[in-house]
């Protein structure tokens, strides 16, 4: 028991949660149909206000984390509908221009650190262990405080992980979801539905956009410190992988995605083999599943048949 | 028609170009409320460009649509779906990937109001709601005879059940102008002679139809009323009896080699 | 002052219309934007330095080898990322991905080949500077841009005097036309892809030649450019990308002259925003309807 509640394995699992958060960010906004590379920009946003509210304004974590995930929102509902009314390549440039531009901001907010960014954010794990000593609970046998208050940062991320998926899959269960299903599968048609397409489009462009702040909030909490470089091009590729390779079609494909994209490179970290390291090669093997996944199988190795209900369950 | 019931559809002028080419050319249509319409004319005549005119899917040029005496010209489609005209399309435009009950119950979007918070916390309110949309969704499929595929997926239903298909969802939407663009297309003498008596119980419930059909038994059966459209530009219009005896209809016909001719009646 | 800045954006620009061309073409005749398309500037900028540095030669054949190797990891993307998802079908937004991820294949691979580590690309070329009146170059800023206008030219010819380039505007004017006329499409976009390639490749040499330095993530700041480039000229529009590439490139040469070096890369995104949202058509595009039916 200890021994796989060893710190290393925690912070993988909790990293790999966090991941599955953006992967379903995206996912969101593919569910009406729309390819979005803004994620990475709506997460910087999202760490960028959790960060600040926490070191300039000293505010605690439950007012920083809701903060993280509004302040994209807002950004996000006037961008939805200015750039909605593009489709396909034009919206993943658009949005793209939207991450650079976000990250070339940061990088010149001298309030914000510039380039270097934030360091010294009040850390999930440090808050938890301070609790556990001041309220004198002492960790299970066996256990550091250390093990336990990472064990407890990863059980709350996979509450919020949690409730995530929750709320996607009860909103896929109604009116909303069977909207953004029409919407993905025909346009036409479901406008001729009287479903408002520019509305439900912007909809799910703001839920994503809301998810990915969080997984940003959580991010800055989780690693001290935030950067402009972390939310470049990089990271919205990042996050398009975990989606495209998972599934696209099941909110458990960014799942799986996270669970094996990074939780295996993670944890195959210091694996080598004939002589090369396994995590040197990391970006390759992604690029590579991309590929393959595209050509092979474009719904992602997970999938789902059409659901076949007569009744509500 | 005898009564004199205000139009449900009132169509003036409606024109629409395509670069220098003129699609549809100042047409008039008045629809009677509850009748059967018919829109006939050869390929390519302008019909079903007329149709997106009037369901909003494209702006017109020129001219005005006015809907139960209300003007939606340029309105959205989906405000004109939810105003209550309903469409179905030539090339039949299903949710494949979802069960024939899903398709309905998707039509039902315009019907019903619960939002994100609804849906997610299944409120009161919502469940009701969803119970009725698929009770509501249940009873379309039976009507237009699909009671006993509901899940079964969309897209790998035969043709004419795809067309009936389409016509519950467009049904889902609660309208009280049904378009139907060319439902009896591919469909065999048999499937027709169904699709005719739907269509007259669907306006037995108080619902009119505009109706694009190249099928001339379907049309001359069924219609109160006929259109007839070539080139862009309304070339007559009047009773199955008035039609058949036109002689610049048969001209039109007739001096095509088209495949509509020979479905002449 | 002023004029020295248009001047040496206008260099600048150069290189970003070379590398938007690449897109350009491909969209023009596939629909698609080819996201590795840094990559393969990246890649024409290595076999450059690999060429003169450790073979020694001389500009000239560098460059056009730097164009012959990226013209052939053309052919590798054309038959792994493009071609086998055209049989498929579907949107064009499989390729998009699937190029994406042909890119981080090869830009990976010469992190690791390279260490990460930038290297230093020597060109043995006079160090003089020309005068023109107030205006001064390096030889360096001519070479690239005499080069870059030189290659522009020579695509301009091909794409409008031969018969490679009636077949390349017939594929892009309509595929199942012109396979009808004749025109083996496939071959077409075969050498459009080269040629694409082969215009990022000379435009990854140039660039290399400018900072005096070649690294295997070069790629990503100029196609993330390119991108910009091509958004504000129209997709697939020839004169729109050489005339995105000078504007931009003027206008960033201009933000850093007075003061905004740090917002230098805001300029290209900064636009590219605008355009998509006020005229996704692009200044030179069609309608506006046009573009967002695709």
């Amino acid at each position: 028991m200890a021994v796989l509640l060893n710190n290393y394995y925690l912070q993988v699992a909790t990293f790999v949660s966090v991941n599955a958060l953006l992967g379903l960010s995206v996912y969101l906004v593919l569910s009406t149909g729309q390819l979005t590379l803004g994620n990475a920009g709506f997460m910087a946003l999202g760490a960028y206000t959790a960060a600040l509210l926490a070191t300039k304004a000293g505010a605690p974590v439950w007012l920083t984390l809701p903060a993280a995930a509004l302040v994209p929102a807002i950004v996000a509902i006037p961008l939805g509908y200015a750039s909605l009314r593009l489709r396909g390549v034009y919206l993943a440039i658009a949005t793209l221009g939207f991450t650079e531009s976000v990250r070339v901001l940061l990088q010149n907010w001298e309030f914000a650190g510039g380039a270097l960014g934030i360091k010294n954010i009040p850390s999930l794990g440090r808050m938890v262990q301070n609790g556990l000593k001041a309220a004198q609970i002492a960790p299970p046998a066996g256990l550091t405080h250390a093990q336990l208050a990472n064990l407890v940062v990863l059980l709350f991320v996979l509450l919020v992980l949690g409730l995530a998926l929750a709320f996607i899959y009860r909103q896929a269960g109604g009116r909303v979801g069977r909207a953004y299903a029409a919407i993905r599968i025909d346009e036409i048609a479901a406008e001729a539905m009287g479903i408002n397409i520019t509305y439900y489009k912007v909809l799910a462009f703001v839920q994503g956009a809301m998810l990915a702040g969080l997984a940003g909030g959580l991010v800055a909490h989780i690693n001290f410190s935030v950067s402009p470089s972390e939310f470049a091009f990089g990271r919205a590729v990042e996050m398009l992988t975990l989606v495209v390779v998972g599934g696209s079609t099941t909110p458990l494909g960014p799942v799986l995605g996270a669970v094996l994209l990074i939780g295996l490179s993670e944890g195959l970290r210091d694996f080598s083999l004939f002589g090369a390291r396994l995590s040197d090669y990391r970006l390759i093997l992604y690029g590579l599943l991309l590929m393959l996944v595209v050509a092979l199988r474009p719904q992602g190795l997970l999938t789902f048949a059409p659901r076949r209900k007569g009744a509500r369950a | 028609m005898t009564q004199e019931a205000s139009p449900i559809l009132e169509v003036r002028g409606l024109t629409r170009t395509f670069g220098g080419l003129v699609a549809v050319s100042e047409v008039d249509l008045t629809v009677p409320e509850g009748a059967i319409f018919g829109l006939i004319g050869p390929n390519g005549a302008g019909k079903t460009t007329l149709f997106n005119l009037i369901t909003g899917l494209l702006p017109p040029s020129g001219g005005s649509v006015n809907f139960a005496g209300r003007p939606i010209t340029g309105r959205k489609p989906h405000v004109i779906t939810q105003m209550g005209m309903a469409r179905t399309f030539q090339n039949i435009r299903l949710f494949g990937a979802l069960s024939a009950l899903e398709n309905v119950v998707v039509g039902t979007h315009c019907r019903t109001s619960s939002g994100v918070w609804g849906s997610v916390f299944r409120t009161r309110r919502a469940r009701a709601e969803e119970d009725e949309a698929w009770a509501r969704a249940r009873a379309e499929l039976e009507f237009v005879g699909l009671g006993d595929l509901m899940d079964a997926p969309a897209g790998g239903l035969a043709y004419g059940q795809q067309r009936r298909l389409e016509i519950a969802r467009a049904l889902a939407t609660g309208p009280r102008l049904l378009c139907l663009d060319e439902p009896a297309a591919g469909m065999n003498e048999t499937e027709s002679q169904e699709l005719i008596d739907l269509v007259r119980r669907i306006q037995a419930r108080g619902i009119s139809v505009l109706i694009i059909e190249h099928d001339m038994h379907v049309v001359m059966n069924l219609c109160d009323r006929i259109a007839v459209l070539n080139f862009g530009r309304k070339l007559a219009e009047g009773t199955p009896a008035e039609i058949r005896a036109n002689p610049d209809v048969i001209e039109a016909y007739l001096g095509r080699d088209d495949d509509a001719a020979d479905q002449g009646a | 002052m002023f004029l020295q800045q248009i001047l040496n954006g206008i260099t600048q620009g150069g290189t970003y219309a070379l590398v938007a061309l690449g897109y350009t073409l491909i969209f023009g005749v596939l629909e698609i934007i080819n996201m590795a398309h840094g990559d393969l500037f990246m890649m024409g900028a290595m076999v450059g330095w690999a060429l003169v540095t450790l073979l020694g030669w001389s500009l000239v054949p560098a460059l056009i080898g730097g164009m012959v190797g990226a013209a052939l990891l053309g052919v590798v993307l054309e038959f792994t990322a493009l071609r086998p998802l055209r049989r498929k079908g579907g949107t064009n937004l499989s390729p998009l991905i699937s190029t994406i991820g042909l890119g981080m294949v090869i830009q990976n691979l010469m992190v690791r080949a390279t260490n990460g580590q930038p290297l230093s690309f020597r060109v043995p070329l006079s160090e003089g500077v020309i005068r023109l009146g107030p205006l001064q170059m390096t030889t360096a800023q001519l070479v690239v841009l005499g080069v870059s206008i030189l290659l522009m030219a020579l695509l301009q010819w091909t794409l409008s005097r031969t018969r490679l380039g009636r077949a390349v505007r017939a594929v892009s004017e309509n595929p199942e036309t012109a396979a009808l006329l004749g025109v083996n499409v496939s071959g077409v976009i075969l050498a459009t892809v080269m040629l694409a390639a082969a215009l990022g490749g000379a435009a990854g040499v140039l660039v290399g030649l400018s900072f005096v330095s070649v690294s295997a993530t070069m790629g990503l700041p100029y196609g993330l450019k390119g991108l910009a480039v091509i958004i504000l000229g129209g997709l697939g529009n020839v004169k729109g990308a050489v005339a995105g590439g000078l504007i931009i490139g003027v206008l960033e040469a201009l933000t850093v002259a007075y003061g905004g070096a740090g917002y230098k890369d805001a300029v290209a995104f900064g636009f590219l925003f605008l355009m998509l949202l006020l005229r996704p058509q692009g200044l030179f595009g069609i309608s506006a309807a046009a573009v967002r039916r695709s």
